[in-house]
C-alpha cells in the first residue's frame, strides 16, 4: 500500500444497514495523549484467558503511571481484520493492536518499526520463533514484537476412544505423552492411514469435520494439507502454480476424504469444529486446545478422551498450521515510548507463563526459551498428557494459508479462501478438476494485479 | 338482502349446499383465524426460541439429545446476570438511548421544517427537491459508507456516539420528509385560510396547526 | 404530492431604506421556505450527495489508490464470473423474497381485516415483531436455528423421521434460508402498509360488487387491488430496493458462502472491498446496486404518478 499525504483521509467500506451498525461497526477508539494506552487484542477463546491479561497490563500500568485500557476485539465475522483495517486507513484507534499472521504483512506501512524492542528480546530470553522472523521482518525492519497471547496451531485433536474402538488405532501409542516416540510408528500415520481410520470413523457414526469454507479454520488445516502434498498455489517466485499434478492429487485425495465427513462442513466457521467435538458428534478435528477447554466445562465425559497430536504424514512431509500473534504499535500512536515499554514487558518469562497458565495451554509463546521451560503442556489434564503434543515436538514444519507465496500475496489468498473455495467446488459442487483449477487461477489473477 | 344471498351463487358452488350468509362469514372467519395462527407461529418462532434459550443452562444447550424448544432441565437466569453484570451491556443500552433520542430529535425538526416548507410554502424547485427527497431515501446505505467514515474522522468525531447522531438522520429524515410531506399535504388548505381569516399569524399557522393535524 | 402557491412579491422599496428592504426579504414566505429546507439541504448534500460522489471518483482509482484507472475496476468486474453470479442472485433475491412478502403481507391484511375489530389489534400487534427486532439481532437468533449441530429444525424434522437438512451448506438450501429469513423480517411492514389500505377502501365499492352479482374472488381482483395498486407498486419498489441492497442477513447467515452463492452487491462489496483490501473494487461492485435502483424507481414512480393524476 503506498504511503498518503497526512491530508487526505482513507475510509472504509463499513457495509451495513443501521439494524447491524452495531454488529460490524469498527471497534475504534481514539488515542490519547501521553500517559495513557489503548490496547486493542484478540479476543480469547478459552474462557478467563482475557481477564487475566487485562490485569497483567493494567497492573504494569499502575506500576509505571500509564492509564491502560484494553479491549478485546472478536476475530469472528472477521471483526478483527475490520478494525484493523478501520483503524489503520482512519489513522486513529488504539495504540497496541494485535497483528496476527499476516496483518504485519498487510498493515506493515503504518506499523511502528520495534527493531529496539524485538532486539531487546532477543538479546535477553534467546530467538524467537522461525515463523515470527518469516511474519514480522518484512523489508529488513521488524514491524511487530511476540504477543503474550493468541499464539496457536492446528493440531490434530482426537477422541482416543472413539479411535480405538471403531479404527482400530492407538493415538496415544502413536503419540504418546512423552520424548520416547517410535519412529515407524510416528511414520505410519499418514494422510492415507488417516483416510481409512476416517472412513471406519464415519461408518461408526462419529466422523471426522473439518470447515471447508473461507475462514480461518477453513484455510489453515486445507493448506497444511497442501502443502504436505506439495500442492502450492502461489510460489514463492509469486507464479500461480495451482496447476500441477500435486493439485490434482490433493484434490483426488480430498474428493475421498470428503465423503467421509458431514456435509454441513461447507458452512462452517470457526467456531462449528469446536462445538462438533464437544457435542460428542466428531471424532477429530484440527484445532488448538479451546475445544478441550470448553469440553471440560461443558461435557467432561467428552473431555476426559481428547488428545492432541500430530497431522498425518504426506509425500512431501509433516505439516501443521500456525497462527502466531505479534503485537504491533500503529505509527499514529501518540504514546509510542510506553507502547514499546509494554512490549518488552509482557516478554518476560513470569508473564507469559501466567498467560499460558490462563489459557490452559492454548498460546504457545514465541519466544524459544519460554516455552521450553514451560512444563504446562506436560502436565495438563484430563488426560493426563493431553496438551503434551500440542507444541510441534516432532518433525512437522509450520505453514499458514497461503504458503510458500510471499506475504503480501499469501494474505490475499487467505482473505479470499481460494484454497477452501477451489475445494468446495470439486468435493461440493462437483466441478472436474480442470475447471476448479481455472477457476482458482482466474481468482489468483485477480489477487495478483496491482 | 334477498339480491345478495342469490348473487353469492359462485361462492356458494365453492361451499357446497348452503347459500347462507352466515355460513360465508364464519368460513372466512375460520380461514382468516386459521391463516393468522400459522402466520404467528412463523413470525414468532424464532423470538421464541431465543427466549428459551436464553433461559437454559449451558449443559442442557450443549446436550444434543435435549429438546431445544423446551426447558427441560430447570430454567436459570445465570446468562441474564452475566449480561448486567460482567459485561457492558449496560452502557451500550444507555448508548443506545441517548443517540436514539438525540437522532429522533433531529429527525422530527428536519423532516417537520422541510415538509411543512415543501408541502405548504412553494417556490421554485420545490416540487423537485421533494420528488428529490424521495430519491435520495433510495440510495441505499451500503454505498453511502465508504466516504461517510471518511468525512466523519475528519470532524474527529470517531470515538463517541456522536458519530451516531450525526450519521443516522441521513437514513432517517429523507424517509421522514416524504411521510410528512404526505400527510400536510392531505390537511385541508381551507383550514389555513379560516386559520389566517380569524387573524392567526403565520408562524401560529405553520405550528401549531400542521402539528396538531399530523399527530 | 406537492402543490405550488404563488409567492406573494412585495413593492419594491428605494434603494435608500436598504435595511427595511432585507428585513421584508427575510420574511418573504420564499425565503422562510428555502431556510426550513437548509437543514434537510445540508444533511442531503453533504452526508448523501458528496459520499456518493467521492465513492464513484474512488471507483475509478487503481487497488493502492495511487493512480486513477477510469473504468479499469469496472471491466476487471465484468471479466469475473463471480460477478455475474452475484447480479443473478441479487435480482434473484430481490424479487423471489419481494414476491413472497407482498403476498403474506397481503394474506395476513385480509385476515386481520376478516376478524371482528375488537381482536385485531393483538394479532397485528404479534405479527409485527420481527419488524421491530433489530434484523441483526433476529438473524443471530434465524443462524442458531440453522446452526448444523444444534439447528432445532433439524431436531423437529428427526421427530418426523425426515433426514436433517443442510439449510446453510447447501447452494439450494443456503438461498432458501437467506430469502426466507429476508421474508420473515419483511412481511410485517407489507402487513401493516395493506390493512391501512383495506381499511380506506370505501364499503359502498364492495357492495356496489355484491348488487352487480361478484363472488369474493372478483371482488378481490376488481375492487380490492386496483385500489391498492398504488401502494402496492410503492411498497414493492421500497421493498425492492431494501432487499437488493441487503447486507445484514446475508452476512450472519452465510457471508455469501457457500461457494459465493449467496452473495449480494453488499457482502461482495464487503469481501472484494475491506476483506481482501482492495476498496475501489469494493466502491466499484456497491455502485453497480444504483443503476439499477435508479431505472427501477422512475418506471414505477411515473406509474404512480400517472395513477394519481387519473384517480
Amino acid at each position: 500500500m503506498a504511503k498518503r499525504e497526512r491530508s487526505r483521509r482513507h475510509f472504509l467500506m463499513a457495509a451495513g444497514a443501521a439494524g447491524v451498525a452495531t454488529f460490524a461497526m469498527p471497534y475504534i477508539k481514539t488515542a490519547r495523549s501521553a500517559g495513557k494506552l489503548l490496547l486493542g487484542t484478540w479476543d480469547h477463546w478459552v474462557p478467563g484467558a482475557n481477564e487475566v491479561l487485562r490485569k497483567v497490563c493494567e497492573d504494569w500500568g499502575s506500576a509505571n503511571g500509564v492509564e491502560v485500557t484494553v479491549d478485546f476485539i472478536t476475530s469472528v465475522g472477521n471483526k478483527l481484520l475490520l478494525t484493523a483495517q478501520a483503524e489503520s486507513r482512519a489513522k486513529t484507534g488504539h495504540d497496541i493492536y494485535v497483528q496476527p499472521l499476516w496483518f504485519p504483512s498487510m498493515f506493515r506501512h503504518r506499523l511502528e518499526p520495534v527493531d529496539d524492542v524485538v532486539g531487546d528480546i532477543i538479546a535477553e530470553y534467546g530467538a524467537l520463533h522461525p515463523s515470527a522472523k518469516f511474519l514480522a521482518y518484512l523489508d529488513d525492519v521488524w514491524r511487530a514484537a511476540p504477543a503474550p497471547a493468541g499464539s496457536l496451531n492446528y493440531a490434530s485433536v482426537s477422541r482416543l476412544d472413539l479411535y480405538e474402538a471403531h479404527a482400530g488405532v492407538d493415538l496415544k501409542t502413536i503419540f504418546p505423552a512423552s520424548e520416547a516416540r517410535d519412529p515407524a510408528l510416528v511414520d505410519s500415520w499418514t494422510y492415507d492411514a488417516f483416510l481409512a481410520a476416517a472412513e471406519k470413523l464415519h461408518a461408526a457414526g462419529k466422523s471426522f469435520g473439518a470447515p471447508i469454507a473461507p475462514t480461518p479454520d477453513g484455510n489453515q488445516w486445507l493448506a497444511a494439507l497442501f502443502a504436505a502434498f506439495g500442492a502450492e498455489v502461489v510460489s514463492e517466485s509469486v507464479e500461480i502454480t495451482v496447476d500441477s499434478d500435486e493439485t490434482r492429487t490433493v484434490l483426488e485425495y480430498l474428493s475421498r476424504l470428503t465423503q467421509y465427513m458431514p456435509n454441513s462442513v461447507y458452512a462452517w466457521d470457526d467456531a462449528s469444529n469446536n462445538r462438533w467435538l464437544i457435542s460428542g458428534e466428531g471424532s477429530t478435528i484440527f484445532n488448538p486446545p479451546s475445544a478441550w477447554a470448553v469440553a471440560n466445562r461443558d461435557n467432561p465425559d467428552v473431555a476426559k478422551h481428547v488428545w492432541h497430536h500430530d497431522t498425518p504424514r504426506g509425500s512431501k512431509g509433516r505439516f501443521r498450521a500456525d497462527s502466531p500473534f505479534f503485537w504491533g504499535i500503529w505509527d499514529f500512536s501518540e504514546n509510542i515510548s510506553a507502547a514499546k515499554d509494554l512490549l518488552r514487558y509482557v516478554a518476560r518469562r513470569d508473564v507469559v507463563d501466567t498467560l499460558v497458565s490462563a489459557s490452559k495451554g492454548f498460546d504457545i509463546p514465541l519466544i524459544i526459551s519460554h516455552y521450553q521451560s514451560n512444563d504446562l503442556w506436560a502436565k495438563s489434564e484430563p488426560p493426563h498428557g493431553v496438551l503434551y503434543n500440542y507444541p510441534i515436538r516432532g518433525d512437522e514444519q509450520p505453514v499458514a494459508a497461503g504458503y510458500p507465496a510471499p506475504p503480501e500475496y499469501a494474505a490475499q489468498i487467505m482473505a479470499q479462501g481460494i484454497i477452501p473455495n477451489l475445494v468446495a467446488r470439486v468435493t461440493q459442487g462437483g466441478d472436474s478438476f480442470d475447471d476448479a483449477i481455472s477457476w482458482a487461477e482466474n481468482e489468483l489473477e485477480g489477487i495478483m494485479r496491482g | 338482502m334477498t339480491n345478495v344471498t342469490r348473487n353469492n351463487g359462485a361462492l356458494s358452488a365453492l361451499l357446497g349446499s348452503k347459500s347462507n350468509i352466515h355460513v360465508n362469514r364464519r368460513w372466512a372467519l375460520f380461514a382468516s383465524y386459521a391463516c393468522l395462527i400459522v402466520f404467528v407461529i412463523f413470525f414468532l418462532c424464532p423470538p421464541f426460541y431465543m427466549l428459551v434459550t436464553s433461559l437454559k443452562t449451558n449443559a442442557e444447550i450443549a446436550n444434543l439429545a435435549t429438546n431445544p424448544w423446551l426447558i427441560e432441565q430447570g430454567v436459570t437466569t445465570e446468562h441474564y446476570s452475566h449480561l448486567l453484570t460482567e459485561t457492558a451491556f449496560l452502557t451500550y443500552f444507555k448508548n443506545t438511548v441517548i443517540v436514539a433520542f438525540f437522532v429522533v430529535a433531529i429527525t422530527m425538526v428536519v423532516s417537520v421544517l422541510a415538509a411543512y416548507a415543501l408541502s405548504r410554502l412553494g417556490f421554485w424547485g420545490s416540487g423537485v427537491m421533494a420528488t428529490g427527497v424521495f430519491l435520495v431515501y433510495l440510495v441505499p446505505d451500503s454505498l453511502l459508507f465508504i466516504p461517510l467514515f471518511n468525512i466523519v474522522g475528519g470532524l474527529g468525531l470517531l470515538n463517541s456516539y456522536w458519530v451516531l447522531v450525526l450519521v443516522y438522520p441521513t437514513l432517517t429524515v429523507p424517509f421522514c420528509t416524504w411521510i410528512m410531506i404526505g400527510y400536510f399535504a392531505s390537511i385541508p388548505k381551507e383550514l389555513d385560510e379560516a386559520a389566517k381569516f380569524l387573524g392567526a399569524s403565520e408562524k401560529y399557522v405553520d405550528l401549531d396547526l400542521m402539528l396538531e393535524n399530523s399527530m | 404530492m406537492t402543490v405550488g402557491v404563488a409567492v406573494r412579491g412585495l413593492p419594491e422599496r428605494p434603494p435608500s431604506v436598504r435595511r427595511g428592504r432585507f428585513y421584508l426579504w427575510l420574511r418573504r414566505r420564499s425565503t422562510i421556505a428555502v431556510m426550513m429546507c437548509f437543514p434537510l439541504l445540508a444533511i442531503i448534500t453533504c452526508l448523501v450527495a458528496y459520499p456518493f460522489a467521492y465513492s464513484i471518483y474512488l471507483s475509478m482509482l487503481n487497488k493502492a489508490e495511487t493512480a486513477f484507472v477510469g473504468f479499469g475496476n469496472f471491466l476487471f468486474l465484468f471479466k469475473r464470473e463471480t460477478f455475474w453470479l452475484v447480479v443473478q442472485q441479487s435480482i434473484l433475491f430481490a424479487l423471489v423474497a419481494v414476491i413472497f412478502k407482498a403476498l403474506i403481507g397481503l394474506i395476513a391484511a385480509h385476515a386481520v381485516n376478516t376478524i371482528p375489530s375488537k381482536g385485531q389489534r393483538k394479532w397485528r400487534g404479534m405479527m409485527m415483531v420481527p419488524w421491530v427486532i433489530p434484523p441483526a439481532l433476529s438473524t443471530l437468533g434465524w443462524w442458531w436455528l440453522f446452526e448444523p449441530t444444534y439447528s432445532a429444525f433439524n431436531w423437529l424434522l428427526a421427530e418426523f423421521a425426515v433426514p436433517a437438512v443442510p439449510w446453510l451448506s447447501d447452494v439450494f438450501w443456503a438461498r432458501f434460508s437467506v430469502i426466507l429469513v429476508n421474508v420473515w423480517v419483511g412481511a410485517p411492514f407489507f402487513l401493516i402498509m395493506y390493512l391501512a389500505s383495506l381499511k380506506s377502501i370505501p364499503e359502498d365499492l364492495y357492495e356496489a360488487a355484491s348488487i352487480d352479482g361478484a363472488s369474493a374472488w372478483q371482488k378481490l381482483f376488481h375492487v380490492t387491488l386496483p385500489m391498492m395498486r398504488n401502494i402496492i407498486a410503492i411498497t414493492v419498489l421500497f421493498s425492492i430496493i431494501v432487499t437488493f441492497a441487503n447486507f445484514d442477513i446475508v452476512r450472519v447467515l452465510t457471508q455469501g458462502g457457500p461457494r459465493n452463492s449467496t452473495h449480494l452487491f453488499a457482502t461482495y462489496a464487503f469481501r472484494v472491498g475491506i476483506e481482501s483490501g482492495d476498496i475501489p473494487l469494493g466502491a466499484a461492485v456497491s455502485l453497480f446496486m444504483f443503476p439499477a435502483l435508479a431505472i427501477l424507481s422512475f418506471v414505477i414512480l411515473r406509474n404512480v404518478r400517472q395513477r394519481t393524476v387519473n384517480i
